[in-house]
């Protein structure tokens, strides 16, 4: 079975690292961008089976990053896990309006725990 | 007659000012005095006519009339410094109300303007004149005027109470100068629990506001900034520790399991804070759901179980054969109860018990959920549960025993509960164990 594709679009580059060794080693095909603008394009490029979205990106922030989405029906069904610690209620009501998989707060949540909702949604 | 009596004293009695020393008494008093003397000076010079005689009477009366007119002017004397405090009485309160930093509306019974006071004409641009003796409840179509009704239109019907007798609104104001203002209204009452009349207070709160402000802003960036680098530090240790990267000692993985222990410890804590602050700034509103809390504890439950195996606990659950749903917030209440079955891990020993039990309360006709969490633990001295709900309070005990924590959890659970319209209780005794009641209605009493 062909690897599943998964784009990671994250400014920190400490925890892209993170992520990527996490879900390398879960035999993913790991794509990262550090900048929204730019993951925005490698999403409609490479034509991923999921992404890894942030919040607060440089150049384009995630809400704009969905919003875009939404209006292209082919990136409309790429799913996305919105994965940030930007927790207001504003912010996640918002979020959730996009009809994303989930949306974790980072710090509450461990990298097993991200990868193995990846694979449930990936495999399923 | 006991009427004229009545007013003829009042000015005296409302100054307690003896008898004697009453000048509408003194006058009536001296008045008789000089026509009985001159009676008797009458009838001595007719029968008598002693020149004696007429001049001891004349005498006499000149004495009466001498003591009479000493005491009738020190009554006059403390009558007019009655009068003149009185007076400063009224410009006191004339000038209180004139230079009061808070705006001021009186309204009379009937709820009709009866004065403003210059701060409040300058927080609502109108003047007192433009607006006295008009009903705040009418509606008025003057532009000018509508901003002044708008905030003064709150005026209780007769027969209605003001809850706790202060009634608080908060308006933003356009014009003349934007800001924030809180208006408590009051019931004036006499000495008899008469209404006479309703006060309103402005106090202006735009830099109350302002702050609020200022300080969602900092919880937004501390969430931001603090959380960035914990949950960097959290994901790269863990990739360390699952060893991808290499195999590492013994010793090593101690020390990385006390880092990732240690960083833990500091993700709670900013967490804590975040609530704490969205608490304080009345931004934690329940979503109420119908849920199930079976559910709840059951992940509770297995999420502990492998904690209390390590530290030699029994974890049980008691759950009650038939299921409620009813309306609670899923997500606050599952941290309620994680945070009291985290509780009662953290400070019972080894081999000691603890246990979650779910009720539906009173059995024939339940009206509460009861969710108790009972330990056999370290205990809260008796001297320290009051403090238990406070900020940042940590028990004597357990802080010796050198456990971590915030002390924020039970006062975020009690205000979740609280806002549930619910209980949060605790018994407990020393060195015995503790156990923690929360009861929730299952009906919503109030609306959040």
């Amino acid at each position: 079975m062909a690897k599943k594709r998964v784009l990671i679009i994250e400014d920190e580059t400490a925890l892209l690292y993170a992520l990527n060794a996490e879900l390398s080693t879960a035999n993913f095909e790991v794509l990262t961008s550090a900048d929204g603008r730019e993951g925005l394009e490698q999403m409609k490029k490479k034509e991923p089976d999921f992404v890894v979205l942030d919040i607060w990106l440089p150049t384009m922030n995630g809400l704009e990053i969905l919003a875009a989405r939404d209006k292209d029906p082919k990136l409309k069904k790429i799913p996305v896990l919105v994965v940030s610690n930007s927790g207001s209620d504003k912010t996640i009501k918002e979020v959730k309006q996009f009809g994303v998989v989930d949306y974790l707060v980072k710090t509450d949540h461990s990298l097993e725990e991200i990868t193995k909702k990846i694979k449930e949604i990936v495999t399923s | 007659m006991s009427q004229a009596y009545d007013k003829l004293f009042k000015t005296c009695a409302a100054e307690r000012l003896p008898i004697w020393e009453c000048p509408s008494f003194v006058f009536t008093i001296m008045g008789l005095v000089t026509i009985a003397v001159m009676m008797v000076t009458y009838f001595i010079s007719r029968v008598y006519l002693s020149v004696e005689l007429v001049a001891i009477a004349v005498i006499g009366s000149s004495m009466i009339f001498l003591v009479l007119s000493y005491s009738v002017s020190n009554g006059i004397q403390r009558l007019g410094r009655a009068k003149r405090r009185a007076e400063f009485e009224k410009a006191k309160t004339e000038a209180i109300i004139k230079y009061l930093s808070d705006g001021l509306i009186m309204l009379d019974s009937c709820c009709r303007v009866a004065l403003v006071n210059p701060r409040a004409q300058e927080y609502l641009g109108v003047k007192e004149d433009s607006v006295l003796g008009i009903d705040v409840r009418k509606e008025i179509s003057d532009q000018d005027k509508k901003q002044f009704f708008k905030v003064a239109h709150w005026c209780p019907t007769n027969h209605e109470r003001i809850p706790n007798k202060v009634f608080v609104e908060e308006f933003a104001l356009l014009k003349p100068v934007k800001r924030f203002i809180k208006v408590q209204t009051s019931t004036v009452q006499d000495d008899e629990d008469k209404i006479i009349g309703f006060i309103k207070v402005l106090h202006d709160i735009t830099r109350d506001k302002e702050l609020d402000e200022i300080k969602s802003d900092f919880i937004s960036i501390a969430s931001h900034q603090l959380k960035t680098p914990l949950s960097t530090i959290k994901w790269n240790l863990e990739v360390l520790n699952k060893q991808q990267l290499g195999e590492l000692g013994a010793e090593q993985i101690k020390i990385l399991e006390q880092a990732i222990g240690a960083n833990e410890e500091m993700i709670e804590v900013v967490r804590d804070l975040l609530d704490v602050s969205k608490i304080e700034q009345g931004r934690v509103k329940p979503e109420f759901t119908r849920g199930s809390l079976p559910q709840i504890i059951d992940k509770i439950f297995s999420h502990y179980e492998p904690l209390a195996e390590k530290h030699n606990i029994e974890l049980k659950k008691s759950l009650p054969e038939h299921d409620i749903k009813f309306s609670f917030d899923p997500e606050a209440i599952k941290l309620v109860i994680t945070n009291l079955v985290d509780n009662a891990i953290k400070y019972t020993p080894g081999h000691g018990r603890v246990e979650i039990r779910l009720s539906y309360e009173p059995a024939n006709n339940p009206s509460e959920a009861i969710v108790e969490v009972i330990d056999t633990g370290v205990g809260i001295p008796k001297e320290e549960q009051a403090k238990l709900f406070t900020k940042f309070y940590r028990g004597k005990n357990i802080t010796q025993m050198n456990t971590k924590g915030t002390g924020l959890g039970l006062y975020i659970a009690k205000n979740i509960v609280d806002l549930h319209g619910g209980k949060l209780a605790v018994s407990s005794v020393t060195k015995k164990g503790t156990t923690f009641k929360l009861s929730l209605p299952l009906e919503l009493t109030k609306t959040n």
